[in-house]
């Protein structure tokens, strides 16, 4: 009865506990207030990220330097604070995509210190590419639409269709169709990206490795992305509404996604296959 | 694209090419109906710019409007500076349509973070395989 009774004080005098119930209430605020917005692609990813960053702390939870001082201290509980405050009232997706990587900033601050937070590169890499490249892409107003446009037309000519491009219209003999930004492929870009940057920080690989990756993954997004418009365009050339509506709204545009992970996740595997095992960085 | 992302091309004189996206795809066929050879000769930007949307709005119900002109003729000189900028193109078709434009989704990827997640599984595995086996390579 004793030992259960002293048990959680004892526990609330470890600094390291006190840590992981910030750590997990902040993700646990993270994901709810993105479940609560409606975003479920960013819901999908972040689950994944979280999981994979507690991991990574996880693997390396017996070497860590766990000393602040003041300033850095002060200056984390602060950064926690301002996610905290802003969870309250949300205003826009973007401040949920930048959260986890400030979130993680604060408490790698509260832990270790401005000193410390090399430590933490791998963890804080991979919560920057959870959000942050999407906020700068629309904050800098990148369309790749006229791109998309130009490599699905590219696609149906290769094919041998009569087609015709004004801008981002592409024009069949029986309709075309017009790519809107949100069809560009740029969230697909950043969604196969993070998970390439995730894929890095799991798996140690070489230079080489630590370059392609990136741009395959990119690649690929676009390269998917650019076959979806072309199916897109012959679709709506050949008046079938609903059949349109499926692939493009419905069940049927969750595939694309499937087969640009697909596709990146065999050549993840053939990468591990080929190469020679490297060392985990644990520091 | 979204459900408003059909363009359809009307061929209204061999010089001239109307792109107009349009609520639903459709292949359009009336080109004789809508518009008469005097309008095709003598169009008035103004006039030609509000009749075409009011027109359009007519035939098709419309979720949003866009106009591209593919050639460089009087007609659509007019036409693009008319349309060229969003504020005007906006203003233009809320007035023609209603304020009823609909938003683009981004594409799904839950499931493929799904896979991923599966994937993660199998990638750990062969690693660790990987790395068992270059051990006892070395050993």
């Amino acid at each position: 009865m004793k030992a259960i009774l002293f048990t959680p004080v004892r526990y609330l005098k470890n600094f390291q506990f006190w840590l992981l119930g910030i750590a997990a209430g902040l993700i646990a605020i993270h994901l709810t207030v993105t479940w609560r917005f409606g975003d479920i692609n960013l819901l999908g990813v972040s689950v994944l990220f979280w999981l994979a960053v507690s991991s990574l702390i996880w693997r390396k939870r017996s070497c860590l330097n766990l000393e602040s001082g003041a300033l850095s201290s002060l200056l984390g509980a602060l950064l926690v604070a301002i996610v905290l405050l802003k969870s309250t009232s949300l205003t826009g997706s973007h401040f949920i995509r930048l959260s986890p990587f400030l979130s993680a900033v604060g408490l790698a601050l509260l832990a270790s210190g401005f000193k410390g937070l090399k430590q933490y590169w791998q963890e804080l890499t991979v919560l920057f590419f959870l959000g942050v490249p999407q906020v700068i892409l629309s904050s800098l107003s990148i369309d790749t639409s006229l791109i998309t446009a130009q490599f699905a037309a590219f696609i149906l000519w290769y094919l041998g269709f009569e087609v015709s491009r004004q801008g981002v219209y592409i024009n069949l003999p029986g309709g075309g169709v017009e790519v809107y930004p949100g069809c560009s492929g740029l969230e697909n870009m950043a969604h196969l990206l993070g998970l390439a940057i995730l894929f890095l920080a799991m798996f140690p690989m070489n230079w080489g490795q630590k370059i392609l990756a990136p741009i395959v993954a990119v690649t690929l997004a676009f390269l998917v992305n650019g076959f979806r418009v072309a199916f897109m365009t012959v679709l709506a050339a050949s008046s079938q509404l609903e059949t349109f509506e499926y692939w493009h709204k419905g069940g049927g545009s969750l595939v694309f996604s499937l087969i640009a992970v697909l596709l990146f996740g065999l050549f993840c595997l053939f990468s591990i296959r080929q190469q020679e095992p490297v060392e985990r960085d644990t520091a | 694209m979204v459900l408003t992302a059909t363009a359809v091309v009307l061929s209204l004189t061999p010089a001239a090419t109307y792109a107009v996206t349009v609520g639903q795809p459709f292949s359009h066929p009336m080109r004789e109906d809508i518009f008469s050879d005097s309008m095709i000769e003598d169009p008035s930007a103004d006039v030609m710019g509000l009749n075409l949307a009011q027109l359009l709005e007519t035939y098709f119900s419309f979720k949003a409007l866009n106009v591209t002109i593919a050639n460089r003729s009087t007609v659509a000189s007019d036409l693009r500076a008319r349309f060229s900028s969003t504020a005007t193109r906006s203003a233009v078709a809320n007035e023609a349509i209603g304020a009823d434009l609909e938003t683009v989704p981004e594409p799904f990827t839950i499931l493929g973070t799904g896979l991923a997640l599966g994937f993660g599984g199998l990638l750990h595995r062969e690693y660790s395989r990987k790395q068992k086996t270059s051990k006892q390579k070395t050993q």
